[in-house]
């Protein structure tokens, strides 16, 4: 864990002027797996949202991981892949929800908890 | 795709990977005190080297002010989160996503136990303390998680009853000895908190 409180620190600033001062992007969770859209013609109009494509590849990638990859602040690349999906330049997913399936008794939760197990297992 | 954006790695067999379905995300929650090995933890088994990314905490305190202009009065302060992915057969992504365990923290939790399978909590029996503030967290949120006390020196100083006594953890929450250099260890964990999770939903109603 590690903390800035450093009020001379001005490494905030760029991020916030780069998503042109908004600091939300309302449902791109941290843990949403981002794709670049197959075929889409789209080239994003900044350097980070391009950086975001190079980061993707053609690989399935969690928004957490872009913010690594590109040393970004979790915010920032949030509103960055926000951005990116309005433009219909990514697409999201979301991760799998414990407990989402309580009518059918869970089989599916315990399904997959179960595969969860017996892939650890095989590691 | 343009080839502009293409990986520098193409990947295996030249199909592109996003051609196949998405791989679905499970994530668990390490969580301790600092330095009690979290990132030691996911880096055992991550296929990955554990990458961190800068969350920005920003506690907002919203209201209206006197001339109804909205006013807005932050916080901010920024925690390094540390997390790892291991891939499953059958496109399954474990995500080790590790948390400060201080109660300075808690808020960002939410976002973090949102839809996980559970956590794993850390413990130094040196510093106990450092693990109430998660423990009572999981707890209150209904959250699985399992006690986890990394043996440093791979000697174990402490009972576990003891340790579960200290830290009043209810009878069905696993306490276990873990090593978290140890990859066959961190295994062991992980399946537990598994177990417990597929438990307590099999014995819930």
């Amino acid at each position: 864990m590690r903390e800035t409180h450093d009020p001379g620190d001005v490494s905030g600033l760029r991020p916030y002027v780069l998503t042109g001062g908004r600091v939300t992007a309302e449902g791109v969770a941290f843990d949403m797996l981002v794709a670049v859209t197959p075929g889409t013609a789209v080239r994003p109009r900044t350097r980070e949202g391009r950086e975001v494509l190079r980061a993707l590849g053609d690989s399935y990638l969690t928004v957490a991981e872009v913010a690594a990859r590109l040393r970004l602040p979790l915010g920032t690349t949030q509103v960055l892949v926000a951005d990116l999906s309005a433009a219909g330049v990514v697409r999201l997913f979301g991760a799998w929800s414990a407990g989402q399936d309580p009518t059918d008794g869970h089989h599916h939760t315990l399904a997959l908890l179960g595969s969860v197990i017996d892939g650890i297992g095989e590691l | 795709m343009e080839s502009a954006n293409s990986d520098p790695v193409p990947a295996r067999g030249g199909a592109p990977a996003t051609a196949e379905p998405a791989p679905v995300v499970v994530k668990v929650i390490v969580a301790g005190g600092f330095s009690v090995g979290k990132t030691t933890f996911i880096g055992s088994i991550s296929d990955i080297e554990p990458l961190s990314t800068e969350a920005a905490m920003t506690e907002h305190s919203l209201g209206v002010d006197d001339a109804g202009e909205r006013a807005t009065r932050k916080v901010s302060t920024t925690v390094a989160m540390d997390f790892g992915r291991i891939a499953l057969p059958g496109r399954l992504w474990l995500y080790l996503f590790g948390t400060p365990g201080q109660d300075r923290f808690v808020f960002m939790w939410d976002d973090l136990a949102r839809g996980a399978v559970g956590a794993v909590v850390l413990v130094d029996t040196g510093r106990l303390e450092q693990s109430f503030q998660a423990i009572s967290y999981f707890e209150s949120r209904g959250v699985p998680f399992v006690v986890a006390v990394n043996c440093f020196d791979g000697v174990a100083r402490h009972g576990l009853d003891e340790i579960r006594d200290a830290l009043a953890v209810p009878a069905d929450v696993p306490v276990v000895y873990t090593d978290a250099r140890s990859r066959q260890a961190t295994k062991e964990t992980l399946v537990r908190l598994v177990r417990h999770a597929m438990d307590r939903i099999q014995h819930a109603a």
